[in-house]
């Protein structure tokens, strides 16, 4: 923090003196609504994670680690944790692969990028509850353009009605939220190509690198930063999926898309266990929070490198 | 002339090898325009035209869909309370932050590394994990089932602090000492050399939190309950399930929902990229 380099005159000093007090008014409303509504709920958290109750009851029942106990027997819970990991893996290999594949095909082209980046963007615009209910109308089976797709292409007899199929839930809502979602980490990696030198790929092509060899050797190790951010936030935002999941299917049928946070929300405010919905919350906060801390040392050591 | 026929060969090879990545592409692209234009075209027509027609349009288009689902499904009450909330958010946000990231980017005062790494813990918490004690500390603010139950928690998060801490760490140092020794006080350089300075930060800024409130489900969701305040993201989900079958309104409410988004993007879609890729890639 660089406050001038020269030796400050008296004048200077002294009002550096004031915004030293200065500095902690700036800092004081931004630290009130950050204590109150974000480190005091999260305490709350990990206290009502240690109670038994129902929301209403003014009294609450101390069970110590009895709510986590319970979430590791309850087979509903672990059917979540089962499903937020193929979440997870989907979102990869939806979003992501897509995400990298494009932005490929956009830093490569010769004219039009800037047509096909502002299109493809287009869906990334919208808020997930626009998404999920215009992606419930696309898998509806009566008047669904999914369905009516498959049948174009001859694939008629896996036509269904792809929300309500407890197989398929999970992959449909998935490849919804993945239309929506993958723009973003497109951007990224455009920028993140951006940033590759020409060169690399010329003197690969004087060595007879094909284009896989060159994605390969080139490519992928140019990209190695933002493909960490990339992973980490994809990662972080499928353990933290909520809307898409809620507005298609409400984590139906019979639990068969209940994620983590779905699974949170029903318990606290549906079913009155908020002592073991705030347990679950809290194991969700713990895993992000660690993993975040994990990837931000990581783009550290990226950048000093 | 040799030369000239060789490169226009190369030009010419390179555009045939590229008409693959230029055919995925406009898969992709009507991948993401296909539900538009489907939803466009439901939206005024009939519903047994959306049954039996998915894609041919309308015979005669029924542009009192529109009228119907502004009026009968509420929308417009839903447009005015999602403005209600977004613009006090993206107004406060912008405030707290600034002020914050100033202090931490250009003043140097004790403690500061401290509280800077307690807002940067800020950065990793989920809203997840702390919407039920979130739902009873509003709940005891009486502000439950109103805008200002979602306003409060949504101003001025940790990541819009970084943000313009980064942008005024690179301003120079010197036009905030040139304004003390002007005897402007500390808000003074603040407010009227620094801020204006900071545009393009605030830009970002902006769009980001715009987005992000606009868009916010699952807080209004634990917030809002009365028809009367929810925003367009809770009652266009509530209408579809109002409306389940009643198609053709669904779709009208779609397109009057995405539309505002969709004009503002075409004027600022440079800003729009940038702000939501250039806040993850500094953040």
């Amino acid at each position: 923090m660089d406050v001038g380099t020269l030796a400050p005159s008296p004048g200077l000093r002294k009002a550096l003196k004031r915004a030293n007090l200065w500095a902690y008014l700036f800092i004081v409303p931004a630290l009130a609504f950050y204590v109150n509504f974000g480190l005091r709920p999260l305490f709350g958290s990990l206290i009502l994670s240690f109670y038994r109750w129902d929301g209403v009851n003014p009294i609450k029942k101390f069970i110590g680690f009895g709510n986590y106990a319970e979430i590791f027997k309850d087979p509903i819970a672990l059917l979540v944790f089962r499903n937020t990991v193929l979440w997870i893996v989907m979102s990869y290999a939806f979003q992501i692969s897509v995400a990298l594949f494009s932005a490929v095909l956009i830093a490569k082209i010769a004219r039009g990028k800037t047509f096909f980046r502002v299109t493809l963007f287009l869906p990334k615009i919208l808020s997930v509850a626009i998404v999920g209910v215009i992606w419930s109308r696309i898998y509806d089976p009566f008047i669904g353009i999914f369905n009516i797709f498959l049948r174009a292409i001859g694939l008629g007899g896996i036509a269904r009605g792809w929300l309500g199929d407890p197989v398929w839930v999970l992959p449909a809502v998935n490849i919804a939220n993945a239309w929506n979602g993958y723009p973003f980490y497109m951007i990224l990696y455009i920028a993140g190509l951006q940033s590759i030198d020409p060169n690399l790929y010329e003197a690969a092509m004087i060595d007879g690198a094909n284009a896989w060899q060159q994605f390969w050797n080139v490519t992928l190790p140019g990209i190695r930063d933002i493909n960490t951010l990339v992973l980490s936030l994809s990662l972080i935002n499928s353990l933290r999926m909520f809307d898409t999941v809620w507005v298609m299917t409400q984590g139906g049928p019979f639990y068969r898309s209940e994620v983590l946070a779905t699974h949170i929300y029903k318990s606290a405010f549906a079913a009155d266990k908020v002592g073991y919905g705030a347990a679950m919350s809290i194991i969700l906060g713990v895993l992000i929070i660690a993993l975040t801390i994990i990837f931000m040392r990581l783009r550290e050591k990226g950048e000093l490198e | 002339m040799r030369g000239h026929i060789l490169r226009g060969a190369i030009s010419w090879e390179k555009a045939v090898r590229q008409t693959p990545a230029y055919l995925t592409l406009t898969i992709l692209f009507l991948i993401a325009i296909i539900p538009f234009i489907w939803a466009c075209l439901n939206s005024v027509k009939t519903n047994d035209e959306i049954l039996g027609k998915p894609f041919s349009p309308p015979a005669r288009p029924q542009w009192g869909n529109f009228r119907e689902a502004w009026v009968g499904g509420h929308l417009g009450i839903y447009f005015k309370n999602s403005v209600y909330i977004s613009v006090p958010v993206v107004l406060f946000s912008v405030l707290v932050s600034s002020l914050a990231g100033y202090a931490f980017g250009k003043i140097r005062f004790w403690g500061s590394n401290a509280v800077f790494y307690l807002f940067l813990f800020g950065l990793t918490i989920p809203i997840q994990s702390i919407i039920i004690p979130l739902y009873y500390i509003l709940l005891d603010l009486r502000v439950l089932d109103s805008p200002l139950g979602v306003i409060l928690p949504s101003i001025g998060g940790p990541f819009g602090i970084f943000l313009m801490r980064a942008f005024f760490r690179q301003l120079p140092g010197e036009l905030v000492d040139a304004g003390r020794i002007d005897g402007c006080t500390e808000f003074g350089v603040f407010w009227r050399i620094m801020l204006p300075l900071a545009k393009p930060a605030m830009v970002t800024l902006i769009i980001i939190t715009f987005m992000g409130s606009w868009n916010d489900y699952l807080l209004p969701l634990v917030v809002l309950h009365s028809d009367a305040n929810r925003t367009i993201p809770l009652g266009i989900v509530h209408f579809q399930q109002e409306y389940l079958t009643d198609y053709r309104l669904v779709f009208a409410a779609i397109v009057i929902s995405f539309t505002p988004v969709i004009v503002l993007y075409i004027i600022f879609q440079r800003q729009f990229i940038q702000g939501i890729a250039g806040g993850a890639l500094k953040g």
